[in-house]
């Protein structure tokens, strides 16, 4: 068994990348933990990865699909993702999510965000999303959390005008906050310029 | 009732899947029956297909089938409203392609 520490700045794409280059290695993953990932040996790219943003859905939707995956005999990790989430206690909300998933409280919504499905190399790509429709929609799900970030900041900063503190320190603060701000605002952007490029596919395809 | 024709093109993911479900079928065997019917040009992911098997029975196109006992499989069958989509789907498609026919010279072979 081997183990690796990772973070990820591209959850999605970026993961999706290290774990088919693990398995060209012949490194097939066992267990993942939220920055560790254990590996077994197995053939040089027996294997193949892709990355799902399960974000949105509720915990009854996530079961579902995973029954679904089980089915056509997909193996799948879930992963955390802990991004657009504002947690009181035990209690998280997730304002981007669709109906009924919006406010995480039971163990099986919690930490478990995205999913790293894994199934026999054939020769494809793996792609999760097979139609422009769906890969647009896709993307759009996962640029929601990236706005409610930066609304969360900008509230941040709100808030930070307001506490009595030595002037200096504010500053300090807003350059803190617009430092974090990067990452969410180049994702928007990122995310936004493929939704467009597949658009103007979309319009000569279907 | 609600068994209005949708107007606009069907997706070929919508289509194929409809094709599918003619007779029983479960997710793994649509995947099998699109990519031995296209010749594999047309490989359904995951997602995508169980998206568009939740559209298509909220849609009331398609219709959960009463499980086998044992069976853990989700079996769905292709309901009446969903064959007469798919019958003005194939009548536009046959619209199109004699358009195709007649103007590229390539025509003569669908003449009933």
């Amino acid at each position: 068994m081997i183990k690796k520490m990772r973070i990820f700045l591209d959850p999605i794409e970026g993961q999706e990348k290290w774990l088919n280059e693990r398995v060209t290695e012949g490194l097939r993953l066992s267990r993942v933990g939220r920055f560790i990932y254990e590996f077994n040996k197995c053939e040089p790219n027996q294997f193949q990865y892709a990355v799902d943003y399960i974000g949105n859905k509720s915990n009854a939707q996530r079961k579902e699909y995973e029954n679904f995956l089980d089915e056509v005999g997909i193996t799948y990790f879930e992963k955390p993702l802990n991004l657009g989430q504002f947690s009181i206690g035990r209690i998280k909300y997730r304002p981007y999510a669709n109906k009924g998933g919006k406010l995480a409280t039971s163990r099986g919504m919690i930490n478990r965000e995205i999913l790293i499905l894994e199934k026999e190399y054939d020769g494809k790509t793996f792609d999760i999303y097979s139609s422009l429709e769906d890969k647009i929609l896709a993307l759009k799900e996962r640029r929601k959390p990236h706005f409610y970030l930066l609304i969360f900041i900008f509230i941040m900063g709100l808030y930070i005008n307001n506490i009595v503190i030595p002037p200096n320190y504010i500053y300090y603060l807003w350059v803190i906050l617009g430092v974090i701000a990067i990452l969410p605002m180049t994702r928007i952007i990122q995310l936004s310029l493929s939704i467009k490029s597949l658009s103007d596919k979309m319009k000569i395809n279907e | 009732m609600k068994d209005k024709i949708q107007e606009s093109p069907l997706t070929e993911t919508a289509l194929l899947v409809l094709l599918a479900m003619y007779k029983p079928n479960h997710g793994y065997g649509v995947m099998q029956f699109v990519e031995n019917r296209t010749h594999g040009r047309v490989v359904f992911g995951p997602g995508t297909l169980y998206g568009s098997i939740n559209n298509l029975a909220k849609k009331k196109w398609i219709t959960q089938c009463i499980n086998v006992e044992g069976e853990r499989k989700k079996e769905y069958v292709i309901t009446d409203l969903g064959k007469k989509q798919v019958k003005a789907e194939l009548e536009r498609i046959r619209e199109v392609y004699k358009i195709g026919m007649e103007i590229t010279g390539l025509g003569g072979i669908d003449n009933d």
